[in-house]
């Protein structure tokens, strides 16, 4: 997939776990590891919103595009 | 065995829809006879092996044909039961019994109407066509739209497989 998932980048920079976020978020562990994989097909505004209000962070920090 | 005996020592019975002598029993090769008269039914009474074996055919394939479907079927819902109608591989099968339906359940009664239209070949001394089977073969069109209809029903959950992973991939 050409859309680029950070979550690790940005939880390692935050020193938080991957439980310890969806906890905060309100999503389930399941769902954060999909999106932390990449395998996620979809992601609402309101799980980014929740996330970048955790994170403190801007969906470009989040997500990137790779051309190709 | 003494089953397999008597099989081999019965005559080879067979339907002639397209009887031209109606009831009446001319035209037959020697060794052959007319056995009934609302529907013609000719009896070689020493066949060879290859017309036991056409007789079998023409008996059989069509059964054979319909159960082997039935089995297809239900290994399908089992399948479907156990793994969910809203899959990928559920899909699959369902249009794999389409085709099935389409072309086995088809090309079994055409080949039953090949061998029924072989044995009167041989068994006639007059010209009974070489498209006869044609005539001969009761094409189940319950299969032909039980099967296009299973095709597009594959298309539609091939459809709803998508959806299905879509919302399950949206986090």
């Amino acid at each position: 997939m050409s859309i680029q998932v950070h979550l690790d980048r940005l939880l390692a920079e935050r020193g938080m776990t991957l439980t310890e976020l969806a906890d905060r978020v309100g999503v389930t562990v399941v769902n954060l590891s999909i999106l932390k994989n990449g395998r996620a097909r979809a992601i609402r505004f309101s799980t980014l919103t929740a996330l970048c209000d955790v994170l403190d962070c801007q969906p470009g920090d989040l997500l990137s595009h790779r051309p190709g | 065995m003494v089953r397999l005996h008597a099989m081999f020592a019965e005559p080879v019975c067979f339907a002639a829809r397209n009887w031209p002598y109606v009831g009446e029993s001319r035209g037959l090769a020697p060794g052959t006879t007319l056995d009934g008269v609302r529907e013609v039914w000719l009896c070689v009474q020493e066949p060879a092996l290859w017309q036991r074996v056409l007789g079998f055919v023409a008996d059989a394939a069509g059964p054979c044909a319909y159960v082997s479907t039935l089995l297809v079927l239900l290994l399908v819902l089992k399948r479907a039961a156990h793994e969910g109608v809203h899959t990928f591989d559920t899909a699959v099968r369902v249009r794999r019994l389409g085709h099935y339906l389409l072309w086995v359940v088809l090309g079994a009664t055409c080949v039953a109407s090949i061998a029924r239209t072989t044995l009167v070949h041989a068994a006639v001394t007059y010209d009974a066509g070489t498209l006869a089977f044609f005539g001969e073969w009761d094409v189940p069109w319950w299969a032909v739209v039980t099967g296009a209809g299973l095709l597009t029903l594959a298309k539609i959950m091939r459809a709803s497989a998508e959806m299905r992973a879509d919302l399950e991939g949206t986090v």
